[in-house]
């Protein structure tokens, strides 16, 4: 013993040590050996628990030189386990690359149908003037389908040939005009409504499909005339088509309207296209629902939504919003 | 209905070019829907005549014909069987291009030179089939370009006319529009009275004149019907969309065409003693014109004589009385048929002709004795006729009232937003012949005979809107608050609903409402299908009482094309019966058929079941946390696969179907994958109330798991509520984290592990807490459910 105190293993247990940390590979590696020297049953760990064997007065001078040896040997072992950690990560990240171009994971999304889709514009329009959306059934009586709309007995749109019969009472309506009548005997004068629906006649060809939508607008009060309906319509256009549109009214025959016309927009490809019938409402007709069309005036108008999609969307062919393939639905 | 220019301008002058014209009308509101040349272009063609004509030298069916064009005398080979000497023709000179693009060249027939050609009509596109030579009469200038002679420089213009303008039916009906529309004169057709050559009369008998108010009759002799009619007259009714038959049948046709009153012609020889205007007897019959027979209804006006009937009036002829080529004398009539008798009964044996198109929304009733004569008048310059004096029966009480209508200035004001004084009001009225007063603040006005669509004072309001122009009324808001409604809140909107579903991968579609018979009958029980009377097609016959069968029939078609997955759904009306009333409820349908998952790289892919659509509900409901509690029973439904099909509840009320589609059906239908379907009471979904807070826990939550060794028979529903009747107060949530059956475990039996999610309102739970009450809830479902730990 060259200096009389005890020996002990610490420095060798150290150099032991710094060896091993040094061809440490890996974290774990690494934390194997902190055990092994600096856990609870390390051997340097031992060493210190070993000092209680030593005569008392050498031990805090022991004690002091193994703490430095564990202290030294912590920190190599830091400073290694950063070095593994970024190695660590290095490795992760060489093996971890992705294809980016490969697809995302998704269940996809689904399509609003196109006539869905004029009908909320249309009626979101309406709603920013304050028209209140309503809605009536689609079986319905000679009574609100044509009678109360001033639709003779002898007209010929009550032959079966245009019209869908139930039975000798019910039917399929026609138009969504019998909201109108239903309204006004529900909520009388003033009213602005609109209403859309599907509607219902004989016909099946290029240009006809045996049920289509429509939107009928009215508004009574007191003091609505022609002038004001003609801005009305040229509000509403102009706002679905998002120009300024240019119109054509002409004189034109529903039984419900009088005076009545027809609305043409000019295309920007210079065409008059038609585009909706409409009028004043028919004295007839407000007389029926027992509103004085001395007191109240209104217009009415009514529109195939069909017929705007398709303008809108350029779509050629009626039949595709009914046939329902997805390589349609999924364009809108 | 067709109008030509050339013939329009025989009542007033205008000389507009024909798109102006056609925008003027379409403007008045007779909607030009095209406008078309009749005439090609006829070149050099001239009127030329045959001076001389020689039997060709080598060939016994040519002739070699003389001709002089006024010019030139050149010598033509001509191979038609009508060509003679003296003849009045269409001449082509050699360089002419004709309208059917052939050019006409020096040519040697058989050895001899031909310098041009003598046209048909059909060379020069003035009928489909010709037999011979084009012939021209007499009086055709030699020399003239053929295209002034016919008049060429003519448009057609086609009109779609709205039913109420019944006045419009004819050439002198769209002059009156065009007159007062641009401020010129009007021709009048004038009676005028023919000879009376013989006194041949038919004895004549109107039992209905409410229906038949006005009836002019005339007996023609010494008629030469095997004529062709006068190129002029056919080239008009050519140029407006009616074949040519016979000298008396294109007469009538012209005179109906030019002024809108529809005659007919009996063989005079046919008709078996007198004729009375009657309605049909019961089962009465009568063979067409066309040879059809049809079976009369007894509200059927017709003309008869002693052996039946010889017309249906105002519609079609008989064919017993029809008149032929070699028809000599006939019985022409002249007759005001009241529309409300003629009104859809061509329709209802299904005819349509230009009488009854005519005579359904009212002809003048002031017009027959015009026509009559008019007509009479050509038989005789054109056939030859004698004439016998009129039969005229009528009775005035019974003709369409005119009531006086009065026009308010103001009340012009009020519907147009314009104002207009009484004077300019009545000149409007002057340019459409209407014959009115003026009285204090507007004017007292009589509807003219051919208008049928005046009553109201609105309805001359538009007439004087449509003289005024529509485009010239100002646009005008009405719009002068800013009052806005009420924003709502506390319901669902439809669009909402829907967007949530396409952001679940379902397409909107939208299906007709009515169904296939068969195809509803696999859904609804048969008895309380809704039938149309008069479907378009077998495949449309009943209404859809579910939207299932249109989605199911929209999965195949789009399979068929080789889509593999599908999710669609429909918002529509579904229709039942009630005892004897027909429901209408709006149903939110949805189905799934095919691959879960688009088709991708790196996920197992199976197909659609049960729990992918009962997923997609739940997620619907659970937007609306203020529905009563959501609820799956076990249910058989008839086209459901039993055993996977159950109803839907909110608390107590049934809303509803989700299920497999019944492998019968999914066989029946080929479908190769199980179909998923689902409807909802859209309503119910829609109804909700605005949300109100409610104070939640802020304490850390303590989760226990539990395994189970379960009954098939027991559900996970029984299970989920003992656990929670038993410890309500602090389960937050329960956990359904795996579930399989083996048979490790045993048979008929399932293994079922359950996460318990335990939370205190007002404190942490110990965990000597939680564990003591997930003790009580083993304990529990062993007593009541009999199941085993694991």
């Amino acid at each position: 013993m060259p200096n009389g105190y005890h020996q002990h293993n610490g420095k060798n247990l150290l150099q032991q040590a710094e060896l091993a940390v040094e061809s440490a590979i890996d974290i774990n590696d690494l934390d194997q050996i902190r055990v092994k020297y600096l856990g609870k049953k390390g051997a340097l760990t031992l060493e210190l628990k070993n000092l209680s064997k030593l005569p008392i007065e050498e031990r805090p001078i022991v004690g002091e030189q193994i703490n430095k040896c564990k202290k030294k040997l912590l920190d190599i072992i830091s400073s290694k386990k950063i070095i593994l950690e970024k190695v660590e990560i290095e490795n992760k990240i060489k093996g971890s690359e992705v294809d980016v171009t490969l697809p995302g994971r998704s269940w996809g999304l689904g399509t609003i149908h196109p006539i869905t889709r004029t009908l909320r514009r249309i009626s979101s329009i309406f709603e920013q003037a304050g028209y209140k959306i309503e809605t009536g059934p689609e079986i319905e009586t000679e009574y609100y389908n044509f009678t109360a709309l001033n639709i003779g007995d002898d007209h010929p749109a009550r032959n079966m040939h245009d019209t869908f019969y139930i039975d000798a009472k019910a039917l399929l309506r026609t138009h969504t005009s019998p909201v109108q009548i239903r309204s006004l005997e529900n909520h009388g004068a003033p009213i602005k409504i609109v209403a859309p629906g599907r509607v219902y006649r004989c016909d099946s060809d290029l240009t006809h499909t045996p049920m289509f939508n429509q939107i009928e607008v009215l508004k009574i009060d007191k003091n609505i005339n022609f002038s004001n309906l003609k801005s009305f319509i040229f509000q509403f256009l102009s706002s679905f088509f998002e120009r300024e549109v240019e119109l054509r009214f002409r004189p034109s025959y529903f039984p419900f309207t009088e005076p009545s016309a027809e609305v043409d927009v000019l295309s920007e490809s210079g065409k008059w296209l038609e585009i909706l019938g409409c009028g004043m409402v028919h004295p007839n007709v407000l007389k029926n629902v027992n509103i004085d069309p001395e007191n109240y005036t209104g217009f009415a108008l009514g529109l195939g939504v069909e017929r705007l999609a398709m303008l809108r969307y350029g779509i050629s062919d009626l039949r595709l919003f009914f046939e329902n393939n997805i390589d349609f639905l999924k364009q809108f | 209905m067709k109008v030509n220019t050339e013939w329009l301008k025989d009542w007033v002058e205008f000389d507009c070019d024909p798109e102006s014209l056609a925008n003027d009308l379409t403007i008045l509101g007779l909607e030009v829907a095209s406008i078309t040349k009749p005439i090609l272009s006829l070149d050099k063609v001239l009127v030329a005549k045959i001076i001389d004509i020689k039997p060709h030298s080598n060939a016994d069916q040519l002739s070699l014909c003389i001709v002089d064009d006024g010019n030139n005398l050149s010598e033509v080979i001509c191979g038609a069987k009508n060509v003679r000497k003296g003849l009045k023709v269409a001449f082509a000179p050699v360089n002419t291009i004709l309208p059917n693009q052939v050019k006409i060249k020096k040519a040697k027939i058989r050895g001899l030179a031909s310098l041009g050609m003598i046209c048909s009509a059909e060379e020069l596109c003035l009928e489909d089939k010709s037999s011979g030579i084009l012939e021209l009469p007499d009086d055709a200038p030699i020399g003239q370009l053929f295209s002034v002679y016919l008049k060429s420089d003519d448009y057609v213009i086609d009109i779609d006319l709205t039913p109420n303008r019944a006045d419009c039916f004819s050439i002198y009906g769209v002059s009156r529009e065009i007159a007062a529309h641009l401020g010129k004169t009007l021709l009048k057709p004038k009676l005028k009275k023919a000879n009376i050559d013989h006194k041949e009369q038919l004895k004549l008998e109107i039992k209905e004149p409410k229906a038949c108010p006005k009836y002019i009759g005339r007996v023609l002799t010494n008629i030469n019907n095997k004529l062709d009619s006068p190129i002029w007259l056919k080239e008009r009714l050519r140029r407006n969309g009616l074949r040519t038959i016979n000298p008396i049948v294109d007469i009538t046709n012209y005179v109906m065409l030019e002024i809108g009153q529809p005659l007919h012609s009996f063989d005079f020889t046919k008709i078996d003693s007198s004729v009375v205007v009657r309605f049909a007897k019961k089962n009465e019959k009568i063979k067409l014109l066309d040879s059809k027979v049809i079976e009369l209804n007894p509200d059927t006006l017709m003309i008869t004589d002693k052996s039946g009937p010889i017309a249906i009036a105002g519609i079609m002829g008989g064919d017993r009385t029809g008149v032929t080529n070699s028809t000599d004398s006939i019985f022409l009539e002249s007759a005001f048929f009241s529309p409300k008798i003629i009104a859809g009964k061509a329709r209802s044996y299904n005819l349509h002709t230009d009488a009854s198109m005519r005579f359904e929304r009212g002809v003048d009733f002031e017009i027959q004795e015009i026509a009559i004569e008019m007509a009479s008048k050509l038989l005789v310059d054109i056939t030859g006729a004698k004439c016998g004096s009129l039969i005229n029966i009528s009775e005035e009480s019974q003709y369409p009232k005119r009531e006086d209508i009065i026009l308010r200035e103001d009340r012009l004001e009020t519907i147009l937003g314009i104002k207009i004084d009484a004077t300019n009001i009545g000149k409007y009225l002057d340019s459409l012949g209407f014959s009115y007063k003026l009285i204090s603040g507007g004017l007292k006005v009589t509807p003219p005979s051919y208008r049928f669509d005046l009553s109201i004072e609105e309805d001359l309001i538009e007439e004087i809107a449509r003289l005024y122009g529509y485009d010239n009324i100002p646009v005008i808001s009405s719009e002068i608050s800013e009052k806005l409604g009420y924003a709502k809140e506390g319901f669902f909107s439809k669009d909402s609903i829907s967007d949530i579903l396409v952001s679940m991968g379902y397409n909107e579609l939208i299906t007709y409402s009515f169904i296939d018979k068969e195809i509803d009958s696999l859904i609804n029980n048969t008895k309380n299908q809704i039938s149309i009377i008069n479907p378009i097609s077998s495949d449309f016959s009943v209404l859809r009482s579910s939207l299932w069968p249109g989605l199911i029939n929209a999965a195949k078609e789009n399979l068929s094309r080789q889509h593999e997955r599908i999710k669609f759904f429909e918002i529509g009306t579904e229709f039942s019966r009630k005892d004897s009333k027909i429901l209408e409820n709006q149903s939110l349908s949805g189905i799934m058929t095919g691959l879960r998952s688009p088709e991708q790289w790196d996920s197992d892919n199976y197909f659609f079941d049960f729990f992918d659509a009962k997923g997609d509900v739940e997620a619907l409901f659970s937007l609306n946390n203020n529905l009563p509690l959501l609820s799956f029973e076990k249910n058989d439904h008839q086209s459901l696969w039993p055993g996977q099909s159950s109803r839907v509840y909110i608390g107590e009320n049934p809303v509803g179907w989700l299920g497999v589609l019944h492998p019968f059906i999914q066989k029946k239908l080929s479908f190769r994958s199980p179909v998923v379907l689902f409807s909802l009471d859209l309503d119910v979904i829609l109804s909700s109330k605005l949300t109100k807070y409610k104070d939640f826990s802020k304490q850390p939550f303590v989760r226990r798991d539990i395994s189970l060794i379960v009954k098939e028979a027991i559900s996970s529903e029984e299970v989920i509520n003992i656990i929670r009747r038993k410890s309500s107060r602090v389960i937050e949530k329960i956990v359904i984290f795996d579930l399989y059956r083996d048979k490790n475990i045993g048979i008929g039996v399932k293994s079922m592990s359950l996460g318990l999610i335990l939370q205190d309102f007002s404190r942490t739970l110990t965990d000597d807490e939680a564990d003591i009450l997930v003790q009580s809830v083993l304990d529990d479902l062993i007593e009541k459910l009999d199941v085993k730990i694991r």
